[in-house]
């Protein structure tokens, strides 16, 4: 992300307006480890840094570390909850805000983050995630059942048709709750959550894809027989690359297992630790199965009275 | 009008002398499910029988049926159908014969077509209740050329939560309102794919017009995924603690459009499709008139099913989707 210098003032001037030396410091930590203003700037350790230079050399260490995004969002953090017991006002923020969202990204109130904004620049990282780092996902992976079958019984040209008409209402389903798409390969594809209440997403994302699979198959698919899928919803850490196939993860393994072994066509299941954080409203349209001896597994499919 | 002529003997579209309000384009065979999988304007389709096999005319007259914007005529060079009078009561618009194809598939012919397609469809809406002797009076496709204060066939829709006292009882005014006017401003944007406009708001419900055309209902199909995803809603948007219930009926009738005094509006149409809503359909049901599923994307029939009659109309109602299966 390139910035502006003007963009570096706006950031300074609020700090230097707004928070005392010591806050500026505090929250300059939490971006930057271990951060010591006076080793920094080169003010010995017994002067105190007037405010004014104390906000101007984090504004340039923020921004040449690439960290204004997450230390923007800190400083919105401080003015809705206060530090340390006190309330703070922080001049400028709406102004600071509109400036990061100029350059292409949101800024998502129910997260407190930013992200990338715009229809055309979805990454698989939302624009803020650091290649290689882990990080804890919620994942949905969907694969089309009987997938040789279909393609004996149909020309290749429809039968890809179709698998292309699903992969777009699975992007739209995952993208509009803020997920990602970060694998497909023919007939079937995963896809990553973050943010938020990322199993719960997940989890809704899996129903509607049921839900709109049902609807295609009844008046859009050209095929003279319905399409089915298996989904599954799992969660856990997992390295971030762009590259999907570079990445070794057992949780990946784990929601593979669970699609190709335990979901039945037409039905989504979910491990454990996804079904637990869905809450009571979500739960209710979940029953259990038992999956091995010691594992139970939470099952979603529709029917018709 | 597009006339989308399938055949693999080229030479067939020199019959087809076809200019001003129709465009002809002539395809192959092998281009059949393309072109028809997403039509975007309405279209006569004409199949020639000669250079197809007879034992695939059937799963291709299901496809075209399956789609409201399509209408179907057949090309029988050879001769090959015996029994003319049931491809007509099957659907097809048109027949043409040998004789038929030297004569030329002439404009004027067309002309003939949509004139008997016309026919054919509004032969449906006679009887409508409100009308000015149940005159079929479409109102278009979207609002662009429905004009305040006057006279139209609309396809209504009543809408109502259920369990009113009590919510008014359990929540409060306040916490009332607000999950109130969120549920109104789902409505809104859930009726609108298929151009429906709320127009009377009830606080509770109200009903929702929707422009029709005489030729299909693509609000049947909207309504259907108010129910399916009726669930999606209450878990991710709804303001109201319990999972909701909500009664729906939809009719096609008639009533004079107006913008202001919507409660003055007297109507026997209107007044249909409280009396359906209120009195007929049951907590959570979906009710319609036999009209509106007739008009509505053929495959959603069989979600439907027979509930009685009331007020003299067939009535059915959409079977509900189990989301959880113990």
């Amino acid at each position: 992300m390139k910035v502006s210098g003007r963009l570096q003032n706006f950031l300074a001037q609020s700090m230097a307006q707004s928070l005392t030396v010591e806050l500026m410091e505090k929250l300059a930590g939490r971006v930057i480890p271990d951060y010591d203003l006076h080793r920094q700037s080169g003010f010995p350790p017994q002067i105190p840094i007037p405010q004014r230079d104390a906000a101007q050399l984090i504004a340039r260490d923020v921004v040449r570390l690439g960290q204004l995004r997450r230390f923007t969002e800190a400083l919105i953090e401080v003015e809705r909850d206060g530090l340390m017991g006190r309330s703070v006002t922080m001049r400028f923020l709406p102004r600071l805000i509109d400036e990061i969202e100029s350059l292409g990204f949101v800024f998502k109130q129910e997260y407190g983050q930013f992200v990338e904004g715009g229809e055309g620049a979805r990454t698989k990282g939302w624009g803020v995630l650091q290649e290689g780092s882990t990080y804890e996902f919620s994942f949905l992976r969907m694969d089309i059942a009987g997938n040789s079958k279909l393609v004996r019984k149909y020309p290749k040209a429809e039968v890809l048709r179709a698998f292309a008409d699903l992969r777009r209402l699975l992007s739209a389903i995952v993208e509009r709750r803020d997920g990602r798409i970060w694998h497909w390969e023919g007939d079937g594809g995963i896809g990553a959550f973050l943010f938020g209440a990322k199993n719960v997403q997940a989890a809704l994302a899996g129903m509607e894809m049921l839900l709109e699979l049902f609807m295609y198959n009844l008046t859009q698919c050209s095929l003279a027989g319905d399409l089915h899928v298996r989904l599954a919803v799992h969660t856990g850490p997992c390295q971030f690359l762009t590259n999907y196939k570079d990445i070794r993860s057992d949780t990946l393994r784990r929601l593979e297992t669970l699609e190709g072994q335990y979901a039945a066509p037409d039905s989504l299941i979910l491990s454990p630790g996804v079904y637990s954080d869905l809450g009571t409203k979500l739960e209710w349209f979940f029953r259990p199965v038992a999956a091995t001896d010691r594992h139970t597994l939470y099952q979603y499919s529709l029917g018709w009275e | 009008m597009e006339v989308l002529l399938f055949s693999d003997n080229p030479k067939l579209r020199l019959a087809f002398k076809v200019r001003g309000a129709f465009r002809l384009r002539s395809l192959g065979w092998k281009d059949f499910q393309r072109e028809i999988a997403v039509p975007s304007v309405p279209a006569l389709c004409y199949l020639d029988l000669a250079t197809h096999p007879p034992w695939r005319l059937a799963s291709v007259l299901r496809l075209i049926r399956a789609r409201p914007q399509l209408s179907y005529g057949l090309v029988d060079r050879r001769g090959q159908q015996r029994d003319v009078a049931r491809l007509f009561q099957e659907g097809a618009a048109d027949y043409v014969d040998r004789e038929a194809l030297l004569a030329g598939v002439t404009a004027k012919r067309l002309l003939r077509v949509v004139s008997f397609l016309r026919t054919r469809r509004s032969e449906v809406p006679v009887g409508l209740p409100g009308g000015v002797g149940g005159r079929l009076l479409p109102s278009g496709t979207d609002w662009s050329e429905v004009t305040p204060e006057r006279e139209y066939t609309f396809c209504l829709l009543f809408i109502e939560l259920d369990g009113r006292e009590e919510m008014e009882k359990k929540y409060g005014v306040k916490n009332l309102g607000i999950a109130l006017a969120s549920f109104r401003a789902f409505l809104e944007s859930a009726v609108k794919p298929a151009h429906g406009r709320l127009w009377i708001w009830t606080g509770f419900g109200g009903i929702v017009l929707f422009p029709f055309s005489g030729a299909d209902c693509p609000a049947l199909g909207c309504l259907f995924r108010l129910v399916l995803f009726r669930h999606l809603y209450d878990v991710e948007e709804s303001q109201f603690p319990n999972f909701l219930s909500y009664r729906l009926a939809m009719m096609i009738g008639n009533l004079t459009y107006t913008q202001a005094n919507v409660g003055s509006v007297v109507s026997d149409s209107l007044n249909s499709v409280f009396h359906l809503g209120q009195e007929f359909a049951k907590p959570g049901q979906f009710c319609l008139t036999d009209e509106v599923l007739r008009f509505g994307h053929p495959a959603l029939k069989e979600y439907f099913l027979e509930a009685g009659h009331f007020e003299g109309r067939r009535i059915l109602r959409m079977r509900m989707p189990r989301h959880r299966r113990d």
